[in-house]
Parts: structure tokens; sequence; C-alpha cells
């Protein structure tokens, strides 16, 4: 394994571990009430499940590149299953995006006067989008080093 | 690797060979049918507080803290006929 | 026509039930052993003009007697005695698989082996010889997937092949000089028996009875050879031969493997890189939370619109109907059938979803990891790990989650798990948390709601602790479960898994709510003349009765009927007080008419929200629950034991909301 990549992946990891957690943490600080104008900007609800399930991926990160720096070539494996985590993840919200659109849009159903999409739009499903970057450089690159 | 020690206690990684099951007949029926045979390479890949899970070749199984306790193993003997 | 018989044997987790599947199509039958609460799936296959019958075998590791499943396997094989046995093989742990292929050509039946998951091999690297395997074994071997139905064809026909040869043929396994002495002094007596050696090949009784087989020697003793066999295995260690006996099998297996397949190596496979993560100490049970969490937000919001369309399909649907078609007969097929049963109806997207879901992770392989990350924390609450699965099934519905604790060994063990199974929140308490708590609620619905299930959870956790320190003294069996290897699950399998555990909810809605809501209707709508619903109505009259049972929870009549019917089914619950309030299925209408009734405030809501949690199982469960126990006994047991303890903390939450002042 190149050490170069080794590096890149570290950083990689590293980056995705703390937005993560920080977001997480966002929309549990949120959930027990204390909200703030950036939390509407950045489209973070207000949902301790939520950020629970945030901080786990973060964790799963990190834990990564603990391993990767103290070179344990196993380390990979985080970032495997952390990506597929947060894809999976980013996944099922934006089929909740969908089905919401359907009752919006396609039943005209009154519970949904109002609705757009944005409404369902979370961390869980735009912070997804650096994971799968990195799935795509380094699709075929997962082997054991 | 110090002789006989129960599958708990194996190091994570390394290879060891079953060498006696301490439990009652059906258990150590059970064990022997799924391939926990004497003899019989076992490698340790996770061991958490007692549980592990090990490959036994190719195939892998969970085994719960008291059931591991139970399995003793010690290091292989290099080459059999 | 003519007809052919064949048993599927092999291992757990091989693909036998794909491989099923792909040899009969659609056309297969799930009963039970007679006896046991074992299933038992046959199916037919037409072939080039013949009829083949497939029994479905319990997966096994080997033939002998310590387990129900083995049992049935080994007694179809030398009872029944099917034309050809399929050994159904994982063709990436032939290893392992190949200890059961000696045991059943010991048996004397024609087999044939399919080399399943041979894709998978493949891909590993692994290549297989099938003919070298055909010489040492002397039988077919054929390459199939199972998932793909490749190979398939190719099975079939060398199974029709082999039954042509006629029955009997023995393969022999050279067990070492004393062992072979012993076989050939039993073999000698045990043929005075006429009986027994007609039915049953000499020499595999005589290792039976070396081993130490139990059932063997029950059949022993009724026999009049009894004594010269007892002679002879007086002086021998069965425990030693057994052990033996599986050495020199495993012998063979390994002479023969290295011949038979080239590059059948263990690598660490991506299986072992996940099972990293997913399996740490600190990371697993986190991680599994979060994707339990997701699921259940998809499953609930994706289920909406769906939920949507079909309820209001069915309500005006039971409008029209119960207009158009005047008097009794309308409002029995509006109000009672398509009301009752629609409203039934609109919950199958979020069970079926669930179970979809819950497929997925079954066939992905994650579900045995779960089990095995949660053990621990069930060993404490004096559970099994296997125990989790039934649990989490019990989401949706508790029938098909009781009948999986089939897998669970230990008796006591599954015992328990059926007993608390009840208090998991099933599917069809739903409507009514989400009737009262929408109503009662607001805002803090949905927390109300999620309180509900960790109720659930609750009282299923310190139930299982009570029945562990009382009547099922003891600690759970010991924990040990093969991991399959991670596998993209299919959408096809999938599917089919999601539909087996659904259709039974669907079968439920089908029957017993169907003459449940019949009943609702009839008990509604007479005496004659009666205004439908009303306290004039046999269903008022039985609520009058009732109520001083129900008064000190703060439950009235009306409840009470509710509750009752809700025996049936949880689901009528809300259709009946739809009933009795007088309103329509309409979600609008019920709430309202609820908020408007003075003697329903938040704090009853509460507890007849936790009495539903709680009292006892319904119908169908009750039903399952017996079949399962085999007990009259335990199944009253889970009835009333329900109703006690979910009056006390209906009462509890009552009288005690009234004392600080809730009310």
């Amino acid at each position: 394994m190149i050490k170069k990549d080794m590096d890149n992946r570290v950083v990689f990891a590293a980056v995705v571990a703390v937005l993560y957690l920080f977001f997480g943490l966002m929309q549990i600080v949120a959930g027990i009430g204390y909200e703030s104008g950036l939390n509407e900007a950045l489209f973070v609800p207000a949902d301790i499940m939520g950020g629970f399930m945030l901080m786990v991926v973060g964790f799963i990160f990190l834990f990564g590149v603990k391993e990767l720096n103290s070179g344990v070539g196993e380390g990979v494996a985080y970032l495997y299953v952390g990506i597929v985590i947060t894809l999976v993840l980013a996944g099922i919200y934006l089929l909740i995006m969908g089905s919401d659109a359907l009752s919006a849009y396609g039943l005209g159903s009154e519970d949904f006067d109002g609705w757009t999409p944005l409404d369902d739009l979370k961390p869980v499903i735009y912070l997804a989008v650096l994971p799968f970057l990195g799935f795509l450089k380094w699709r075929g690159r997962f082997t054991l080093g | 690797m110090t002789p006989r020690m129960p599958l708990t206690m194996a190091p994570v990684g390394k290879e060891c060979c079953v060498v006696g099951i301490t439990a009652g007949r059906g258990l150590a029926r059970r064990l022997m049918d799924m391939g926990f045979n004497e003899n019989v390479p076992v490698k340790i890949v996770r061991s958490d507080r007692g549980a592990v899970i090990v490959d036994v070749n190719g195939c892998k199984f969970g085994i719960g803290r008291g059931m591991a306790m139970k399995i003793m193993v010690e290091e292989c003997e290099s080459e059999k006929t | 026509m003519k007809r052919i018989t064949i048993a599927l044997a092999g291992n757990p987790n091989v693909g036998k039930t794909s491989l099923f599947n792909a040899i009969t199509g659609a056309r297969q039958k799930v009963g039970n052993w007679p006896g046991v609460t074992v299933e038992k799936k046959t199916g037919k296959r037409v072939f080039e003009g013949l009829e083949i019958n497939v029994v479905d075998l319990p997966g096994t590791y080997s033939l002998s007697a310590y387990s129900i499943d083995e049992v049935i396997a080994r007694d179809f094989i030398v009872e029944e005695k099917p034309d050809v046995v399929v050994h159904i093989v994982d063709a990436t742990n032939l290893e392992r698989n190949l200890y059961l292929t000696t045991q059943l050509l010991e048996l004397g039946s024609r087999v044939v082996i399919a080399l399943n998951m041979s894709d998978m091999a493949e891909k590993r690297g692994d290549v297989i010889d099938t003919q070298k395997m055909r010489e040492f074994f002397e039988t077919p071997a054929v390459k199939t997937v199972g998932n793909t139905g490749e190979g398939v064809e190719n099975l079939i026909r060398e199974v029709i092949k082999e039954a042509e040869k006629g029955p009997h043929h023995e393969h022999e396994i050279g067990y070492g000089k004393g062992i072979e002495n012993d076989i050939t002094r039993l073999e000698k007596v045990l043929e005075e028996d006429m009986e027994l050696s007609s039915r049953y090949p000499l020499r595999w009784l005589a290792i039976k009875l070396l081993e130490g087989d139990e059932r063997i020697l029950e059949r022993v003793e009724g026999s009049p050879v009894k004594q010269e066999v007892g002679e002879i295995l007086k002086g021998v260690n069965t425990e030693e031969y057994e052990a033996e006996i599986a050495d020199k099998r495993y012998e063979v297996v390994n002479a023969v493997l290295p011949q038979v397949c080239t590059r059948c190596v263990q690598r660490f496979t991506k299986s072992d890189m996940i099972d990293r993560v997913l399996t740490n100490k600190y990371l697993g049970i986190p991680i599994f939370l979060a994707l339990m969490w997701a699921a259940f937000e998809l499953t609930f919001t994706f289920s909406t619109p769906f939920m949507d369309i079909i309820d209001t399909f069915f309500a005006s649907l039971a409008e029209g109907v119960a207009t158009s078609i005047p008097g009794l007969l309308g409002s029995l097929i509006g109000n009672g059938i398509i009301g009752g049963v629609g409203f039934v109806l609109v919950f199958i997207p979020p069970i079926f979803i669930l179970f979809l879901l819950l497929a997925f992770l079954e066939d992905s392989g994650y579900l045995g990891r779960a089990a095995f990350i949660m053990d621990r924390i069930m060993y404490k609450l004096g559970l099994h790990g296997k125990s989790f699965i039934p649990m989490l099934m019990g989401l949706g519905c508790n029938v098909p989650a009781i009948m999986a604790t089939r897998s669970i060994e230990d008796r006591k063990d599954r015992m328990i798990t059926i007993l608390v199974n009840p208090f998991i929140s099933c599917g069809a308490r739903l409507p009514v948390y989400v009737l009262l708590a929408g109503a009662f609620f607001g805002r803090q619905a949905g927390m109300v709601i999620f309180s509900m299930y960790v109720l659930g959870v609750g009282v299923a956790i310190f139930s299982a602790l009570l029945l562990r320190k009382t009547f099922f003294k003891g600690t759970p069996a010991p924990f040990i479960m093969e991991l399959p290897p991670y596998r993209r699950p299919t959408v096809k399998t999938s599917l089919l898994h999601m539909w087996e555990r659904g259709s039974m909810y669907l079968k439920k809605a089908g029957t017993i709510i169907l003459l449940g809501a019949i009943i609702v209707w009839f008990l509604a709508s007479f005496p004659s003349g009666v205004e439908y619903g009303s306290e004039g109505s046999y269903a008022g009259m039985l609520g009058h009765v009732l109520e001083p049972l129900v008064a000190p929870l703060g439950f009235d009549w009306k409840i009470a009927v509710a509750l009752l019917f809700g025996f049936v089914a949880k689901e009528i619950i809300v259709g009946s007080m739809g009933v009795l309030y007088g309103v329509g299925e309409g979600e609008g209408a019920l709430t309202d008419a609820l908020q408007n009734d003075p003697s329903l405030f938040p704090l009853n809501a509460l507890g007849l929200m936790v009495f539903t949690l709680i009292y006892m199982p319904c119908v169908a469960t009750v039903g399952v629950i017996k079949k399962e126990t085999g007990s009259w006994r335990w199944t009253f047991f889970a009835i009333f034991y329900g109703i006690g303890l979910a009056w006390i903390l209906a009462f509890v939450i009552y009288q005690g909301g009234i004392l600080l002042g809730y009310a």
C-alpha cells in the first residue's frame, strides 16, 4: 500500500469523522432544546436519535483514523464499512423524502400542505457526498494492506 | 504460546488447535459435528471479553463466553500425516 | 405419471431453501413433521414427464440423535427411503459439509451432491473437480447456484439417473481394527433380528450402537437380540468410540479434499474486515441501534402514503356499500366487514416493509452478528442471544416472531422467549397508540408512542427475569452460532422472506379479524332497531357488565367493550371504538369524538395505551403460543399474566396520576 494513499485516507477519514460528529452533536443539542440560527441555515433538525446516528458514524471513522495512524493496515475496514453505512443512511432518508413527496404531490394529502423537498433535507443526506466521493475514488482498492 | 488454554484466552489472529472440550456429551458432540474436532486448526478472528468469533476451515462461528470457556486449545503441532 | 421422491439434506446455511425453491418453483407446501413443532416443507416438480416429490429436511450438521432436527432428517431417510437424497453442500466450505456426506453415504441412500454457491467458490478461486468427487464418493456431484437457479436442471437430471439405479448402495469407511471388530460382532447379532435387519443397514446400526446413539439403543431395547447386543456394548466405551469415529470421518474428508479441490484455502476475507467494524467492542451495539432507528423511520414514513391510499379506498368503499345496499345486509358488509377488515389492511405497508428490512438484514448475514453482539446483554437478562431475533420480529407481528423461536435449541430459553414475546409492541397495537396519543398528547404524541415501545421491551425483560427466577431456573444455553459470510441479499430472496412472514399477518387478517369484525358488527347492531353501537345494543350491554372491572382504571363501558373485542385482534380496538362512539372509521371524526368525551383525558388515555400494550395476546398469538409450547398451562399463563400485569399497571397509572393531580 502506497504511503501517500494511506495518508490521503487518514485525512479523509478524519475530515468525515469531524463533520459527522459535529453535526450529530448539533442535532442532539437541538433536540434537547438549544437551537440557533445556524441550524436553520444548515437544515439541521432537532432530532436526538438522528444526531446519535450521525455521531455513531463519526466514531466509526474516528476508529479508522486511530488504527490507520498507528499503522494498522486493517483500519481501512472502518472506512469501508463507514462509507457503506453513510451511503445506506443517506439512501434511506432520500427514500423518506421521496415518500413524503408522494404524499404531498401525488396525493395532495392535507398533512403535507406547503411541503417542499427541502423540508426533508438533512445533514445525513448531504454529508454523505464526501464519503461518496471517497467511494468512487477508492472503490476497487479496499484490499488488505 | 503456553499450553492448554480455553478459547476465551487464546490470542487473536493466531492459529491454534482444539485439544479438548470440557462439556457434556450433547454439547461436545454438537461442537464436533460443527467441525471442532481435535487438532483442527482454529483461528480467532475477534475476541471480546470472552465471546469470540472464530474461523474453522473457512467457516465462521460466533461463540458466547460460556461456550468458549469449554473449548481448550493449544499451539498446533506442526505436521500431521 | 411415474413418480419419485427425493429429500434435500445439508448443513444449515447452505442455501437449501433457495435450491428447494429453484427446484419446486411455487409448488410447495409447508406443514409440520408429525408430533413435533419442526416445519416440514414439501414440493413438487414435473420434469420431462416424471413427477418428483421433494421433501426439504431440516438443516443439520450430522445425523446423530442429539437434536430433533437430526432425528427427523435421519428417520425420514431411513424409514421413508426416498429414491434419492440430494445432499446440498456449501462449495465454499467443503470440509465441514463433507462430514455430513460421509454419514449419508453410510446410511445406504442414493446420494447426489449439489455443490451450491459454486459461484462464490469460483470467485474465491477455488476449483472443484466434480469428476474426482464422483470417483471418491461414488456419487455424482453437480455445481449449482441456488440463488439464480443455475445448474438446477443438471441436478435434476443426475437425480433421475441416480434414482433409476435402484435402491441400496452402501459406502464404507474403515474405522480401524478395534471398531471394525466390534462392528462385525454386532452385525452378526443384529442379523438375527428380522425386523431390524430388514429396515436398517446392519453396518449402520452397528456403528450407531457403538456411538451410543440413544434412539437406536431404544430401538434395540425392544428387540429379541437385546441381550447379546448388551453384552457386546458392555465392554465398549461409547464416548471414546464416538470421538474416534468422528475423527475417522474427518480423516477421510481431509484425505479426499485436496484431491477434489484445488486452492481451497482460507483467506482473510472481506467478511472478516466488515466484522472488525460491526462486531467491534464499542461500536457494535451503537451501529446496530443506529441502523434500527433508520429502518424504523423508513418503515413509518414510507408506508404513510400507501396507508393513506388504502385507508381512503376502504373508507369510501365501505360508505358506498353501506348506502347502496339497503338495510341490514348493507350495514353488515359495509360497516362490519369492509370497515373492520379494511382498517386492518391499512396496516399492511408498515408490517411488510418492516419484514422486508428484516429480511435484508437476515439475508446479508448481519442479523447473526447482531445476535452475537447482543448475546452478552441477553445473557444477563436470562435470555439467549438467539432470542433476540424473534423479539425484533415481534415489532411487526408476534405470530411469525414466536414461530421464529424454533431456532432456539434449549427448551427453557425457548419457553421464556415465547412467553415474553407478546409484550413486544406489535404492529396491531400501533393504531391504538396513534389514535389516543394523537388525540390527547398533541405534539408529544411521537414521544409517547415511542415510550410505549420502550415500555414493552422493559416489561418483556422484567418478565423474562421473573420467569428465570421462578419457573425456569437455570442459565441460558451456551451460545454458538455459525456466521455465514456477508453476502449481498438478492431482492428476490428477501421479498420471499418478507412474504413468508407477512403472509401470516394477512392470514390472520383474512380469517380471525374478519370473524371478529363480523361479531363486533353483530353485537353492535342487535337487538334490532337499536342504534348502531349504542348503549342499547348487545355490545353496550356487555360493556356495562364489564364496566365495574375497569372503572378503577378510569375506563368506561365503551372502552371495556373495545378491549374485549381486542382479544380477537388488537387492531379491532380502534374499529370498535369507532362503532361505539357512533362515528365512522375516519380518523378525524373518531379523534374528535374521543376528545369531546368528558370521561377521556390524557391520563386514562395513557392507561389505556399501556393496558392495550400488555394485556393478553390476541387470539392468533394465543393460538401460536399453544402450538409452539404444546401446553395449555403455559398458554393460559400467558393470557392471565398479561391481563393481571396490564390491570395493575393501568391502575397504578390512573390512580397514581389522580393522586399526583394529573386528572
